[in-house]
């Protein structure tokens, strides 16, 4: 619905605005500049912040702010009378008693600068007040940005970033002391706060007070400069006034100048499945920064510390580099022209001699779509099997087989803005704060201010559950009977949405008789939730207008993960909470296309676009466009492929960008299997703990260094673009499967993956208006795309995924989680820490993430540190039936009684959880059940050195509070509010009535 | 049966291997701008010759010494007035309209032809006889253009003074 706009004028130029926008929004809308720096940003939180006073405008005589005045019909302002003009000159010259113009010697000069183009819009020519230093040095403690209070303007959007964006409470400014300034918590080091590194605060900071360190001395051509040049230099400049517009003049042709050797390409993160984009800066091979934007569709100016700060593995000397061929005890380099014959022949020669299906293939959810498809069609089309799957497998696949079930789709039912606009949340068994920590911020802002309700299951009190209304510990692995009987609980008082069940809903009644055993004593006894606890929440979900569900990996890692994942998919149709803005089911996918990579084919039972390959009609449109035949039966999945080996009925394997020798569980059996093996191909980035049982490895280029798409976690595709050339002999996967296949006759012709996604569009009807020119930048398409290109962000409006269009409730019952037995007494929980990625291959890789987070800890509560005479940095043993590792203790309240949690990132395996977990999967999808684990703990050493160091964010002492506190800056002694003093100087003349 | 392993041997070429590699590449590079260098290298011969590589090369090494120094040296507040002063009659410059400037400096260049001839005549003159010359149309409109001159002049002068 286009909303009528009003019509009002700036300077008489006329201007639309829409109706209830203030005269800055409409003006910017219009390309109208005002000034206005601390509107610069995207609404942070709170909206307009009102610290820079530089935006001034005259409406009938009078000086109002147009960042807070709202434009009205007919409405007549001067930005530039003599008396606005007064005005912001008078805001433009405080602002530059507290930063000092060097422009062309300042790493901030990429045209980007809004101190600098606000100052040279103005035609300031002269400070009327003298820049003064602030008595502070720069804080260079922290590894990756700086502060420097002598360039702080005292905006503070970073603090409005950190505060309401970010929601890590950690910035301030202190406006009560003689020189206000930025303060880490309660005015520490930058380092020994509680900040979380995420970047925010760098990003929307106007100038260079806070800047990546990466940039320093690095973007400018004069700002490498040696200080005992430097200083003079400015010196003389302030010495010589030759006016602003001098110095603006010179800046500019530098600035234009960096344009030709600062490169800025937009990428896609690949730290989680958020799908935060954002451009790199880059100087040859070397990355200056990562810049956020607010096109951005996804996270705006958002970012978490990886994908701010963690690249570095990029060009880290470790990286493959040339193909290696395994002979006797050792790996020797090769030409790919060596690796990929003798890969043909092995895989052909074990094909002939023992079937097509002794082959597996494994894919990565850290690929490319395009390499994605390319790689099913390799292993269907010239290698003629379905034994092909990814990593989803190990997390994910019952939360869409769960979907499947009952909606119909396996993916997030709507995007951001529906958990952003939620009256509701409820996450369950997920850790968004640092596994998707962008999603969570959103989560976190609309609690803070916008008083959307928030209910956490998880067993650990972690960050979001900390700020949530409610937070719930049940038992390991009873989800889904608190869950049903919530369900019941809701049917039983009358409240499930009728209207909704009968028009657009199956097997209603049969599904509520199977209700009948959840009552809430039942859940009670199993869960250890209270009655009344399990109807507050019932009560909650009924009262708010909608209600999304987040969950992850504390869901679907469990021998019942997809019938948990189905009593959500039920919970939510019950309460009608499907196909409205603000309400759905949420599975957050952990790696940045581990929705895209089975939404393209790389799974046993599925071609592109989840169409069944045992359909005919599907496989003949396949086999068409293919040009030769595939198999019908479908094949087998990571896990039956690694039972597979063991039986010797697999005996060649292909896998790309996955490490399955640590992050598959009880890895001490897949290492066996892997040895069983008569030929194991790996492709990765890095001589991964896999490669290390590998035939040939080939080395692959990240996404940094080629071109494609991910799909994120609302099933939003993005176009990343190439920045880098591959580093040595590397090649991106989908040139690899290409060179293969062509060498084994297939005659393939891509030469841009673009071409690749043109071949899926037209094969998935899901996927049919998805082309590389409507992605193009910033644009993105939330499938599925209608052949005209139109998207669907929300899905189900008109009807489910299945045939009548209609849901279907599905009865599902509690499976009770695996027990070790009675020797195994702590249970262990695992998963993910906000600063490691994955086993950790990429992030060990940055010093600055690592100093923050050297190694692995295990979190034991202080109630089982007292019992066990242990505190933090013992040394402890972990036992379960399956192998042992050893660890060093961090004692803290996040985890309860006998639970312990180990996180997962160890790129050596000594401490890898995995060699603790079983091979006990989930029924339906074989997924493995890695949060059932018992363990018994021995102490191996009482004394040791903590194993989180003292400078990580969670020793910190966040100081929360809403936005930078203007009102305290207007209540000092020494602030004259502008108006009045444009007044009382008399700066106008007298003459102000002149203006329009 | 393949054990884990994590012995690679590199075919890292010898020093020698990479010596030679990148002197085909540089000889690539050479033959393919032949006319460029061999350019480049005559201006470099007459450089050598006048002395001027010797001077770069040791401003060159010694550079960030010769840079404090120098930024010592305009550091001054005699170099801060010659530089304002630039900055001040550039601008100045920049403010006048050309074709006025023009007229003005054709008046002068004739204004100093009659001078020079009155100064081989050497004759003086009277009370009366500067009265007479007033009159001139000439001089009175030269008279009248200077006081306008001078009325600009002063009221710029006088902008800073307050009512």
């Amino acid at each position: 619905m286009e909303q009528t706009k009003i019509t009002f004028s700036i300077d008489n130029n006329e201007i639309q605005a829409i109706p209830g926008q203030s005269i800055f929004e409409a003006a910017r809308d219009s390309d109208f500049f005002l000034p206005g720096i601390c509107s610069t940003q995207p609404d942070l939180g709170v909206g307009v912040i009102q610290t820079c006073d530089t935006c001034y405008v005259e409406i009938d005589g009078e000086l109002k702010r147009s960042c807070t005045t709202k434009a009205a019909p007919d409405m007549k302002v001067s930005s530039g009378s003599e008396k606005a003009k007064a005005a912001q000159l008078e805001g433009m010259s405080r602002i530059l008693k507290n930063h000092e113009l060097y422009c062309t010697v300042c790493d901030n000069n990429n045209g980007n600068c809004t101190v600098h183009n606000t100052a040279e819009h103005l035609q300031l020519n002269h400070q009327k007040y003298e820049f003064t230093p602030k008595p502070y040095p720069p804080d260079n403690s922290h590894p990756f940005y700086r502060y420097e209070p002598d360039q702080c303007i005292l905006c503070g959007l970073c603090v409005e970033a950190c505060q309401d964006l970010q929601v890590s409470e950690v910035l301030s400014i202190d406006w009560e002391r003689q020189q206000p300034r930025v303060i880490w918590d309660n005015d520490v080091p930058i380092n020994e706060s509680s900040c979380v590194s995420c970047g925010h605060c760098v990003t929307v900071c106007p100038c260079n007070a806070l800047m990546e360190k990466s940039m320093l001395g690095n973007a400018g051509y004069l700002t490498g400069i040696p200080k005992s040049v430097l200083e003079p230099m400015i010196d003389l400049t302030k010495e010589v006034e030759p006016g602003f517009k001098e110095i603006f003049a010179i800046s500019n042709v530098e600035a234009a100048m960096r344009e030709a050797r600062i490169n800025r390409t937009k990428t896609v993160c690949t730290y989680c499945g958020v799908g935060c984009t954002f451009e790199v800066w880059t100087k040859d091979r070397e990355i200056l920064k990562i810049q956020p934007q607010a096109d951005a569709p996804v996270n705006g100016v958002s970012t978490c510390v990886k994908g701010k700060f963690g690249w570095d593995f990029v060009n880290s000397e470790e990286r493959l580099t040339t193909p290696l061929i395994r002979k006797g005890e050792k790996f020797v380099e090769a030409t790919w022209e060596e690796a990929l014959s003798l890969i043909g022949e092995k895989f052909l020669s074990i094909k002939e001699k023992d079937g097509a299906d002794a082959l597996g293939f494994i894919a990565s959810s850290k690929c490319s779509n395009e390499e994605n498809y390319l790689f099913q069609k390799l292993a269907r089309t010239v290698f003629k099997t379905n034994n092909i799957d990814n990593c989803s497998r190990y997390c994910q696949t019952p939360a869409s087989a769960g979907l499947m079930r009952t909606v119909g789709i396996g993916g997030d039912s709507g995007t951001l803005e529906d958990i952003a606009s939620s009256e509701l949340i409820l996450v369950v068994g997920a850790n968004p704060a640092e596994s998707h920590p962008v999603l969570a911020t959103r989560v976190k802002r609309a609690n803070k201010l916008a008083e959307q309700k928030l209910i956490v299951a998880d067993l650990r009190k972690n960050d979001l559950a900390e700020r949530a209304d409610l937070h719930i510990h049940p038992k390991p692995g009873t989800d889904l009977v608190w869950l049903s009987a919530i369900t019941k609980y809701i049917v039983d008082q009358g409240w499930e949405d009728r209207e909704f069940l009968n028009s657009r809903v199956n097997r209603v009644e049969d599904y509520i008789q199977s209700l009948n055993k959840f009552t809430l004593e039942y859940a009670e006894d199993i869960t250890g939730i209270s009655k009344e606890t399990l109807k507050t929440i019932a009560t909650m979900i009924h009262e708010a207008k909608g209600t999304c569900i987040l969950w992850a990996m504390g869901v679907t890692q469990h021998m019942g993960g997809t019938d948990t994942s189905t009593a959500i998919g039920n919970l939510l149709l019950i309460t009608g909470n499907f196909a409205k803005p603000g309400a759905g089911a949420f599975p957050l996918r952990g790696h940045n296309n581990v929705q895209g990579a089975s939404d393209f084919g790389t799974m046993p039972a599925w071609l592109p676009g989840y169409q069944p390959v045992e359909n005919d009609e599907v496989r003949a449109r396949f086999e068409k466009a293919w040009g030769t035949d595939i198999p019908k039966q479908p094949g087998l999945n990571n896990h039956q492929i690694v039972a597979a080996i063991q039986a010797e009925k697999v005996k060649g394997m292909y896998l790309f960008g996955e490490e399955m020798g640590l992050v598959d569980s009880n890895i001490n059996f897949v290492h066996e299997a892997f040895e069983k093996l008569e030929f194991f191909v790996v492709q990765d980035i890095f001589f991964s703990k896999t490669a290390q049982f590998a035939d040939v490895v080939l080395p692959a280029a990240p996404s940094l260094e080629k071109d494609g798409t991910f799909t994120n976690t609302e099933r939003r595709i993005q176009r990343f673009y190439k920045v880098f050339d591959p580093l040595g002999d590397s090649k991106p996967d989908w040139e690899i499967f290409q060179d293969l296949a062509n060498h084994l006759g297939a005659n393939w012709n891509y030469s841009h993956p673009g071409e690749i996604m043109d071949e899926a569009a037209k094969l998935a009807p899901h996927f049919a208006g998805v082309s590389y020119e409507r992605l193009e930048g910033w644009e993105s398409q939330v499938w599925p795309v209608d052949i005209s290109g139109k998207d669907t962000p929300l899905l189900y409006k008109d009807k489910f995924q299945f045939p009548d269009g209609k849901a279907r409730l599905i009865t599902v019952d509690w499976t009770p989680p695996f027990e070790a037995g009675a020797d195994y007494d702590l249970h262990l929980n695992n998963g993910r820490i906000l600063e490691h990625f994955h086993e950790g291959n990429m992030t060990y890789k940055s010093e600055g993430i690592t100093s923050k987070v050297p190694e692995l800890w295990l979190e034991v509560s202080p109630e089982l540190a007292e019992e066990r005479n242990i505190q933090t940095g013992s040394l402890v043993r972990l036992t379960s039936p399956y192998g042992h590792i050893s660890v060093r203790v961090w004692v803290t309240d996040q985890v309860k009684g006998k639970e312990l949690y180990l996180p997962m990132h160890t790129t050596e395996g000594k401490g890898a959880v995995n060699k603790l977990t079983s091979s006990y999967h989930d029924k339906i999808t074989h997924t493995p059940n890695y949060k059932e684990m018992q363990v018994k703990m021995d102490v191996l050493e009482k004394d040791g050195e903590s194993p989180l160091p003292h400078h990580n964010f969670r020793f910190g002492n966040p100081q929360p509070h809403i936005g930078v506190e203007t009102e305290k800056k207007w209540k000092r002694s020494d602030f004259i509010s502008i108006p009045e003093l444009v007044e009382r100087e008399g700066l106008i003349d007298g003459e102000s009535n002149q203006a329009n | 049966m393949a054990k884990a392993i994590r012995q690679i041997e590199k075919t890292t070429p010898s020093s020698e291997e990479l010596h030679d590699q990148d002197i085909t590449a540089l000889l690539k590079q050479i033959v393919e701008n032949r006319q460029a260098i061999s350019t480049s290298l005559n201006i470099l011969n007459e450089l050598q010759q006048t002395g001027v590589l010797d001077t770069l090369n040791g401003l060159l090494k010694t550079r960030v010494k010769v840079a404090s120094i120098a930024m010592e040296q305009v550091n001054q507040p005699s170099m801060h007035n010659i530089i304002k002063n630039g900055f001040n009659t550039i601008e100045f410059l920049g403010a006048l309209d050309p074709e006025k400037l023009k007229v003005i400096l054709n008046a002068v260049s004739k204004g100093l032809d009659e001078t020079s001839e009155r100064i081989g005549q050497n004759e003086p003159i009277g009370l009366w006889g500067m009265m007479k010359t007033i009159r001139d149309p000439d001089v009175n409109t030269a008279l009248s253009s200077m006081l306008g001159f001078l009325n600009g002049m002063g009221k710029e002068m006088g902008k800073g003074r307050t009512h």
